[in-house]
């Protein structure tokens, strides 16, 4: 089954269009969108959420078309963290109590038991237990890329969407943040989409790969079918080498300063 | 858990609404004519002297009633323009709310327009001159179907100088007998001599904090931004417009009673925030009470500071607002 199917899809601002996009998610999957910078990676992620009105084409959640759910439907089903937030001060777990409020009952006023057993977990899960009283702006970057996970783990979505997941992060919490999400995703079997510049990590994490390039989808498929040096090289007009990784085989990407490249005759 | 937090809030609640009352207890006895302690309590209880009681029952306690109406309903306001804006310095008065509320006023004195609805022409001028500001205010800051909060506290700023002296205008060529009635609304004072209309502004008021509570959760969602709201299942428009309907009702429905009272709406949420945190369901109705103790208080002080005369007490809540004013500005009010 399709967590998400989109056809025939149109959708953006004046400025900037996506044209012609047609993707099947499979429920389950790690999907990675990737592309240069202006591809369309963050307008496409806003029209999953349904920020967008499409201009044509539609998207299906689960076979029911996006705009027949309500906004408060749609946040059972996604959870998004986003890669730039603007938060205000609150503490952990206050934050993280906050991704329960689609659940709230109609009469809901206060959180119940359970909201906060949910909760708990959520923070064991994401590790940020002992911070649960610190003021979410005087954690560090990785710390609250963590509590953003924790605060979508407990929307209990279907499908979660992140948007550059490890950007602003050292090495040590960008394998962090999607070793989590693998593990996540292993125990809980929900669908990933998620936005990464880091083309090495999306190869690693995502099952499926799709390259966006001014607006219009370039190819989908394996990482080993979409990361080969000649596509690279033609979106991102940057010349890479791609070797495969020698225990997985999954493709591996080298950048080269200009001083190592190689005169080519074309 | 559960529990912990909802008795920490039963606690602060029952502690603002004893402050209130004592701080109400307190200008009920104080005041220009001194009265003493038995005489109050035979006037209410037995058949006191009829001038005491003259003073206590439909000056000084219609009085006090309409600074918990006023004070506790502009605080409410403030908590709900910021929790929109996401931004500690909006309230009525810097956003020009109330600037227009009272421009409204100040034409239906000097034009004939003041006259047409009975007692209820002048609070209703100063709704719409409120909900003028607040249209003005979205249309300035909208940009492509996107509510643009950053500029709205400068528009707002700019709105109040141009209302301000729009009603300087009007001053200047008004006739001697309607200066008395402007001046009082711009500097704004507690005195309404209209019971029918001060028990309307309190029903006005209460009924505000108990709509404002149905948005509670949603202002706590708002907190992280709109998009993110949006991200958790609310409706942001359809509350964002709840919001500005209801402030600018509110602040209209205030101006048109008792003028311009500003800063109220500044202070008493800000300290809220320290003491009881961020989280609405706590701060809506600890601001209100908070307001209320604070106008009751600044009040009482307009009144004895330089007795027998009175000062407005917008001049007191101004001066303590202004100064906290500058004191957040020039801190990162982010962390506030």
């Amino acid at each position: 089954m399709s967590a998400i199917s989109i056809k025939d899809l149109y959708c953006g601002y004046d400025t900037f269009l996506l044209s012609d996009i047609n993707l099947e998610v499979e429920s389950g999957q790690i999907l990675g969108i990737i592309g240069p910078n202006g591809s369309g990676k963050t307008t496409l992620l806003k029209a999953i959420t349904g920020l967008l009105k499409p201009r044509r084409g539609e998207i299906l959640l689960d076979d029911n078309n996006l705009f027949s759910l309500s906004r408060r439907e749609l946040a059972r089903k996604i959870a998004v963290v986003a890669a730039n937030s603007d938060e205000l001060s609150l503490s952990v777990e206050e934050y993280v109590l906050l991704g329960r409020i689609p659940h709230y009952g109609a009469f809901q006023f206060l959180e119940s038991d359970k909201d906060f057993a949910i909760a708990r977990q959520a923070m064991e899960q994401t590790k940020v237990s002992a911070l649960k009283n610190h003021s979410i702006l005087k954690i560090s970057a990785g710390e609250r890329q963590l509590t953003s996970l924790a605060r979508a783990i407990c929307q209990d979505p279907s499908l979660f969407l992140l948007d550059e997941p490890t950007s602003h992060l050292d090495i040590a919490h960008q394998i962090g943040t999607l070793n989590l999400i693998g593990d996540l995703h292993q125990q809980k079997k929900f669908t990933v989409i998620m936005v990464l510049h880091d083309l090495n990590l999306a190869a690693q994490y995502c099952q499926r790969l799709v390259l966006l390039n001014q607006g219009k989808i370039v190819k989908i498929g394996t990482p080993s079918q979409v990361l080969t040096s000649d596509l690279i090289e033609k979106v991102y007009k940057t010349p890479v080498i791609v070797k495969k990784d020698p225990t997985s085989q999954i493709p591996y990407m080298f950048l080269q300063g200009k001083r190592f490249q190689k005169p080519r005759i074309s | 858990m559960d529990n912990k937090k909802i008795i920490k809030w039963l606690l602060w609640v029952i502690f603002l609404v004893l402050a209130l009352g004592m701080i109400s207890v307190v200008a009920f006895c104080t005041g220009a004519v001194k009265i003493s302690i038995e005489t109050i309590i035979s006037s209410i209880f037995k058949d006191g002297s009829p001038t005491s009681s003259t003073i206590l029952l439909s000056i000084r306690l219609p009085r006090i009633i309409l600074a918990i109406a006023v004070g506790g309903g502009l605080a409410l306001v403030g908590v709900l323009l910021q929790g929109v804006f996401r931004n500690p310095l909006v309230e009525p008065y810097t956003l020009g709310i109330s600037g227009g509320g009272c421009l409204g006023v100040c034409l239906g004195i000097v034009t004939s327009l003041g006259g047409k609805f009975g007692i209820f022409s002048l609070p209703l001028l100063g709704f719409f001159g409120s909900m003028a500001v607040v249209w003005v205010l979205y249309v300035l800051s909208m940009r492509k179907n996107v509510l643009r909060m950053k500029g709205v506290l400068l528009s707002g700023v700019m709105i109040s100088y141009i209302t301000s002296s729009l009603i300087m205008l009007i001053m200047a060529m008004a006739r001697v007998t309607d200066l008395h009635g402007i001046v009082f609304w711009t500097m704004g004072s507690l005195e309404e001599s209209n019971p029918l209309l001060m028990k309307l502004v309190m029903l006005i008021s209460l009924a505000g904090l108990i709509i404002s509570y149905f948005l509670a959760l949603d202002l706590n969602g708002m907190s992280l931004g709109e998009e993110a709201a949006m991200h958790l299942g609310i409706n942001v428009k359809r509350s964002k417009g709840i919001i500005f309907f209801l402030a600018s009702f509110l602040t209209g429905s205030f101006v048109a009673v008792s003028g311009i009272i500003g800063f109220v709406g500044l202070v008493v949420p800000h300290f809220m925030r320290i003491v009881v945190g961020r989280d609405h369901r706590i701060l809506l109705i600890s601001s209100y009470l908070g307001g209320a103790v604070f106008l009751v208080f600044c009040d009482t002080l307009a009144r004895v500071v330089i007795s027998p005369l009175e000062l407005p007490v917008g001049v007191i809540t101004g001066l303590i607002g202004g100064v906290l004013f500058i004191y957040v500005l020039s801190k990162n009010y982010k962390t506030l």
